[in-house]
């Protein structure tokens, strides 16, 4: 082996660790940075279901629908409403028929 | 191993040997990194870089600021969920033209929104969410096809709600259907019924053809070509002008139109904005339709007196009820803040405008229309059952109706038109008295309220639709 030979073999092989050097952080950075885009999506993602939940319950989609789910009314017809029963009265409870005479005192 | 097999002694072949190996020790970890390096250029780039940005596109804004649509355009995001949403449309992978929006204003700002700007509508949220809320209840309660509200601003042409039934969720656009998506109150034309007879009355008062003390002979039939047209509420044989809006009498106003000739009547609806474009460069809008009248026949001039035969959006309606609201000034209507629109014009002299404004609060507080008095304000509307034109028939099948009430308030300080319209209800009452009136009075209880002003001392029963 020649002089440069022997010179140039050490260099291309440090060559090479340092190649493999700046690919390996090259690797990690690029992994990291894949990391952080997903993890920037998901927390876009987060962000917009929560303001899409947010605008479930206080938004004015929302806030209208629930009051006309609950019977309420806008403030102009405040004077036209009056209380509701929520269901019809409970019916009282007949006796099977039969031949046997039944007296209901009222 | 492969020296110790070798012939001791012989210089050539171990060089020859020790080349070869230095040779694979120098090129097989080149060869290792080169393919390393090319074989993560399959999968992804070699060098970290950010994905492929898209543009940054504008936000569309309520007119408080309350945000409706924001992101890329290939990640658009509406937090307010389906509010607004046939008015907005959505966005998707870019199309021939350049443009990332699809549908609504999505499309057709889509140039201005993808130069980053943001636009800000003159839509008011808590309206927009009482106009659909209301219209959905009432269009599901009596199972119409569809329907539409609107609600404009008197003096501005401010559009404060634009609401469509049915509608869609545009985060998730592509569950919904066509029919889903449309943007009723701008783009489906209807034939509006009675709603059109003040009109006609007020352009023959305007050219002095109509002194509104008249009474006319309104029997309750009348024969027009091949044609019968009927009223549908009984009333005496003779009317004044505002009792044959009150009855809404098409015989009476049939009578009246003779007093124009076609291309009069034609000239007229034409000028209240009937068939004509809306300039809303902001929206897709159609022109409705308002057939030449030179190709009319005399059952056509009858049937655009009554609001048949001839068709409009409800915000067109809208426009020309606040000419009437706003002492005979058209305001062109506006969607878009800032948006350069034609001037204001004049359509018709004050005192008609007035005149004929007075009229229609008669309308709704003589006749059987308590179902439209929001409380607390004074109202004037008018009320429209039309037939339906069914385009694959060729004619106008019983029973599908058009119904739509337009009104305005407070009548004694005019602040909003408000148009709904609900097509082919298919249960209850399928008359606009019935069934319009009360939603027209359910989305102006609202806005009343949003308002903040007291209630009036108008008491009236309760007849929430």
């Amino acid at each position: 082996m020649s002089r440069v030979a022997r010179r140039a073999v050490p260099l291309y092989f440090g060559l090479l660790l340092l190649l493999s050097a700046v690919g390996l952080v090259n690797q990690g950075l690029y992994h990291h940075q894949m990391t952080l885009i997903d993890q920037r999506q998901k927390l876009l993602d987060s962000v917009a279901n929560l303001q899409l939940r947010a605008a479930g319950v206080n938004g004015p989609l929302a806030v209208t629908q629930w009051a006309d789910a609950h019977g309420m009314v806008p403030a102009p017809e405040a004077s036209n409403v009056g209380a509701v029963a929520p269901g019809a009265a409970p019916q009282p409870t007949l006796p099977a028929s039969g031949l046997e005479i039944r007296t209901v005192w009222h | 191993m492969a020296l110790n097999s070798r012939k001791k002694g012989d210089p050539t072949e171990l060089r020859f040997t020790r080349r070869g190996l230095m040779s694979v020790l120098l090129v097989v970890p080149l060869l290792a990194a080169l393919f390393g390096f090319a074989s993560q250029q399959r999968g992804a780039p070699s060098f970290p870089a950010p994905p492929a940005d898209t543009p940054v596109r504008g936000r569309i804004l309520a007119s408080d600021g309350t945000v409706l649509a924001y992101g890329p355009a290939n990640d658009r995001r509406y937090p307010q969920g389906t509010l607004a949403a046939n008015l907005l449309g959505f966005t998707g992978a870019i199309q021939p033209d350049g443009r990332y929006g699809l549908e609504g204003l999505e499309y057709s700002l889509d140039r201005k929104l993808q130069a980053g700007r943001d636009v800000r509508l003159t839509i008011d949220p808590t309206l927009q969410a009482a106009a659909e809320t209301n219209l959905k209840r009432v269009a599901e309660k009596n199972q119409a096809a569809d329907g539409m509200a609107v609600i404009l601003e008197v003096g501005t042409g401010r559009i404060l709600a634009a609401a469509s039934y049915p509608s869609f969720d545009p985060n998730h656009w592509r569950q919904a259907s066509s029919n889903d998506m449309m943007d009723r109150p701008f783009a489906q034309e209807y034939e509006p019924g009675s709603v059109m007879k003040p009109f006609v009355v007020a352009g023959l008062i305007q050219d002095g053809l109509l002194n509104p003390n008249e009474t006319i002979a309104a029997p309750m039939s009348v024969h027009v070509g091949n044609k019968t047209f009927h009223d549908v509420e009984w009333h005496k044989p003779e009317l004044s002008i505002p009792d044959i809006l009150r009855f809404s009498s098409n015989v009476g106003m049939i009578h009246l139109t003779w007093r124009f000739t076609p291309k009069q009547l034609h000239g007229w609806l034409a000028r209240y904005g009937f068939g004509q474009p809306l300039d809303l460069t902001s929206i897709y809008a159609t022109t409705g339709i308002l057939n030449p009248w030179q190709n009319w026949v005399p059952q056509d001039q009858a049937s655009n007196t009554i609001g048949q035969n001839v068709s409009t959006t409800a915000v067109q309606l809208a426009a020309a009820y606040s000419i009437l609201a706003d002492r005979g000034v058209y305001v062109p209507p506006r969607l878009v803040e800032g948006a350069t629109l034609p001037a204001p014009h004049r359509v018709l002299d004050a005192h008609v405008a007035d005149t004929v404004f007075k009229m229609l609060v008669h309308v709704v507080d003589a006749s059987d229309l308590k179902y439209s008095k929001v409380p607390g304000v004074s109202v004037a509307g008018k009320t429209g059952t039309a037939d339906i034109y069914d385009r694959r028939l060729g004619t106008y099948p019983k029973g599908e109706y058009s119904i739509t009430f337009a009104g305005v308030f407070p009548a004694d300080h005019p602040r909003v038109v408000t148009i709904v319209t609900l097509q082919k209800p298919q249960v209850g009452s399928k008359t606009s008295t019935w069934v319009a009136a009360p939603l027209f009075r359910a989305i102006g209880s609202e806005v009343v309220a949003h308002w903040g002003l007291a209630p009036g001392s108008v008491a009236l029963a309760d007849s929430r639709p």
